[in-house]
């Protein structure tokens, strides 16, 4: 059945059996509309002759009698000619035409032929004198106060040889024309899947180094376009993510080895010449710095792909307060507000219940305060606020910071981002990465909304659970 | 030698500044794009490291711009991005050369110093004034086969004058070379280490290597 599984095989049987059974069927048609038009000539024939016999009949002394004229000459008079005809009244034949030969020749309806009966007269398919084929009108008329049959006969053994003729013909032409149907039929489905495999072949040449290939959409046939279309969509997405893909791993090479650089160098510059004990101590420890750095850049690019993989989805959830969360979050965040002078305030409902990973969602709150203390002016503060709007928790947490310009607003969640002239601040360039996953993966979102130089506000929208 | 470091990992550029400073060489540092090549445009550099993802204006744009100012100072690229495409690329824009992070630091001196001696012509690390020897790699000094201890400073004063040997350099200009561009610039001083170096040079010997040109400054050659 594979066959059949092939658009080509399918494409080519629809062809051929339709066209087939088409050309077959108009063939009875024709076949029997023709045989009964031939035979409805005859008839008419006949019937013609029959009316010419009804006036030929004439009343003698109470006999009726029947006037041979020229008019039924001819080929009635030759014998077995194939036209014959028999009047006959009250069982005795009056006259019947010396083709007969015979004058007490019966017809004998032929059971498998057509006959055909209506008002008084009675036609009929019947063997002749001479064996052959005829056809036989037989019609019962009341004249002179008498009952007359007259019979007509004509033989069509004619007319039945080139019925024969033209079936042969039909069958010839028809096979004919079916061999040719299918020899177009597989031309027709070789052709018309050329698009295809034109296009299957273009698609065999984009590889993920020629992502940016596109199938251009005006060269493919109408059918085909609609594909072009939803194919070139796919290698959109496929090369944005691949693009992402990339400029994270060359983001995270590049964090990963520039602490490397710095301690390479660090330690080949200490190694330049002999030093004293202090000079060792204060490499060794800048070194550890660094480490320390370098350490926390990978606890958050592993904290990430695991969030990637989707393990928090799949992790307990549980019914968490979240103003817990923000006040957890903030206690933590202390430490760092202090060191800059910043106050933090928070004013939020008694509570906010959502199904929640109460850690991972402390910490996507964490990240976002910290941001909001590093990103801020000494002495500024930070106001977190927690509400509920229809069946969402609303977090809050606004800054009085440096703000983030419109181009800014949309990378600031992308890894490795740092705002502005900030490379050198603190920090993974992580930690609003991590946040904005835990958040989607709780089916919450976070948005940001920032006036430049006057501060910004991290909004975190949450699905709030019946309490 | 002066060279300029345009690095915006603060910390690294201050132990190249270090590592450079304690190998004898002048260093100037630039934490960004634009900076550098405000620096590099107006000042005197022997050679330059360059990262290219940089604040502002980043390492290739930097580069480009120089060489279309015609500034050929020889510009060594830093990089954490090591695809060759990219090497390839810095190399196409008029980098001398490309220099991957994480690095060896010696063996970044030495590409240093050999940019420099290439963009001097004098490609070879030995370069030779009659019977004055003097190795920029090894950074010893021989006259007449015997060897001769500098100081780092006057170690440096030489070397510059043996890379332009034949031409007269002005004060300032030595000044420049060997000076970071904080020192506070004096030029009496470069009167001072000819002054040593002459003694440790040219005392004892008949042909006087270097020459003061009154009112230009000084030329390190075999012969008046």
């Amino acid at each position: 059945m594979r066959m059949f599984q092939s658009i080509k095989a399918r494409l080519f049987i629809f062809i051929f059996v339709s066209i087939s059974a088409l050309l077959i069927g108009s063939g009875f048609f024709v076949y029997n509309e023709v045989k009964s038009m031939l035979v409805a000539s005859v008839d008419e024939g006949l019937h013609s002759d029959i009316q010419i016999f009804t006036g030929l009949l004439n009343e003698n002394k109470g006999k009726i009698e029947f006037e041979l004229s020229e008019v039924v000459s001819g080929d009635y008079a030759i014998p077995r000619s194939g036209h014959y005809y028999k009047i006959m009244s009250s069982g005795k034949v009056i006259a019947s035409s010396p083709s007969l030969v015979d004058p007490g020749f019966e017809f004998i309806a032929n059971n498998d032929s057509s006959s055909l009966t209506d008002h008084n007269h009675d036609a009929f398919t019947s063997i002749g004198p001479a064996g052959e084929l005829v056809r036989v009108m037989k019609q019962d008329i009341r004249i002179f106060d008498s009952a007359v049959t007259l019979i007509a006969a004509r033989s069509i053994a004619e007319s039945r040889a080139m019925m024969h003729r033209f079936r042969i013909f039909l069958i010839i032409a028809i096979l004919a024309s079916m061999s040719i149907i299918a020899l177009s039929g597989l031309i027709i489905a070789q052709h018309g899947l050329k698009p295809l495999r034109d296009f299957v072949s273009k698609v065999k040449n984009i590889s993920h180094k020629t992502l940016g290939m596109r199938i251009k959409k005006e060269e493919q046939s109408s059918e085909l376009r609609e594909l072009t279309q939803s194919f070139n969509a796919m290698l959109d997405r496929l090369q944005r993510s691949f693009e992402a893909e990339k400029r994270i791993v060359s983001d995270a090479s590049h964090e990963l080895k520039t602490p490397i650089a710095v301690i390479r160098s660090r330690c080949d510059v200490l190694l330049q010449k002999s030093r004293t004990a202090a000079e060792y101590v204060d490499g060794l420890h800048s070194i550890r710095s660094v480490l320390i750095r370098m350490g926390e850049v990978i606890k958050d690019m592993l904290a990430l792909a695991q969030l990637d993989s989707g393990s928090l989805e799949s992790a307990g959830f549980s019914k968490v307060n979240i103003v817990d969360c923000i006040k957890n979050a903030a206690e933590l965040a202390q430490p760092i507000a202090e060191k800059k002078n910043i106050n933090l305030v928070i004013k939020t409902e008694k509570y906010l219940w959502v199904n929640a990973q109460r850690d991972r969602l402390t910490e996507a709150f964490l990240n976002i305060i910290g941001n909001s203390i590093q990103y801020n002016q000494d002495s500024g503060s930070v106001i977190i606020s927690a509400s509920h709007s229809d069946s969402n928790a609303i977090v809050r947490v606004k800054d009085t910071g440096m703000g983030i310009n419109t181009d800014e607003k949309e990378r600031i969640f992308d890894r490795f981002y740092r705002g502005g002239s900030s490379r050198n601040l603190e920090g993974t360039g992580l930690g609003l990465s991590i946040s904005k996953s835990v958040i989607d993966a709780h089916d919450g979102s976070v948005t940001v909304e920032s006036e430049y130089g006057k501060g910004s506000e991290f909004i975190i929208t949450l699905p709030l659970i019946a309490d | 030698m002066k060279i300029l470091i345009v690095e915006d990992e603060r910390e690294l550029a201050g132990i190249l500044k270090k590592g450079f400073e304690e190998l004898g060489f002048a260093v100037d540092l630039s934490f960004d794009g634009e900076d550098g090549l405000f620096m590099a445009e107006n000042y005197l550099y022997d050679a330059m490291l360059l990262d290219i993802m940089l604040p502002k204006v980043d390492g290739i744009s930097v580069l480009a711009e120089l060489r279309k100012k015609k500034i050929d100072v020889p510009v060594l690229m830093l990089t954490a991005k090591a695809e060759i495409r990219d090497r390839i690329h810095g190399l196409e824009k008029g980098a001398d050369d490309y220099i991957p992070k994480p690095f060896d630091f010696e063996e970044l001196v030495a590409r240093v110093r050999s940019a420099i001696r290439r963009n001097k012509g004098t490609p070879s690390p030995e370069i030779v004034i009659d019977d004055l020897v003097l190795n920029t790699s090894a950074r010893s000094v021989s006259r007449a086969g015997k060897a001769v201890s500098l100081s780092v400073k006057e170690f440096n004063l030489l070397e510059y004058l043996a890379m332009h040997k034949d031409r007269v350099i002005s004060r300032a200009e030595l000044t420049e070379h060997i000076y970071d561009s904080e020192f506070d610039l004096d030029s009496n001083i470069i009167d001072v280490y000819i002054n040593y170096l002459r003694n440790k040079i040219d005392k004892g010997f008949e042909k006087k290597l270097i020459h003061t040109v009154r009112g230009a400054g000084y030329v390190l050659r075999m012969s008046e």
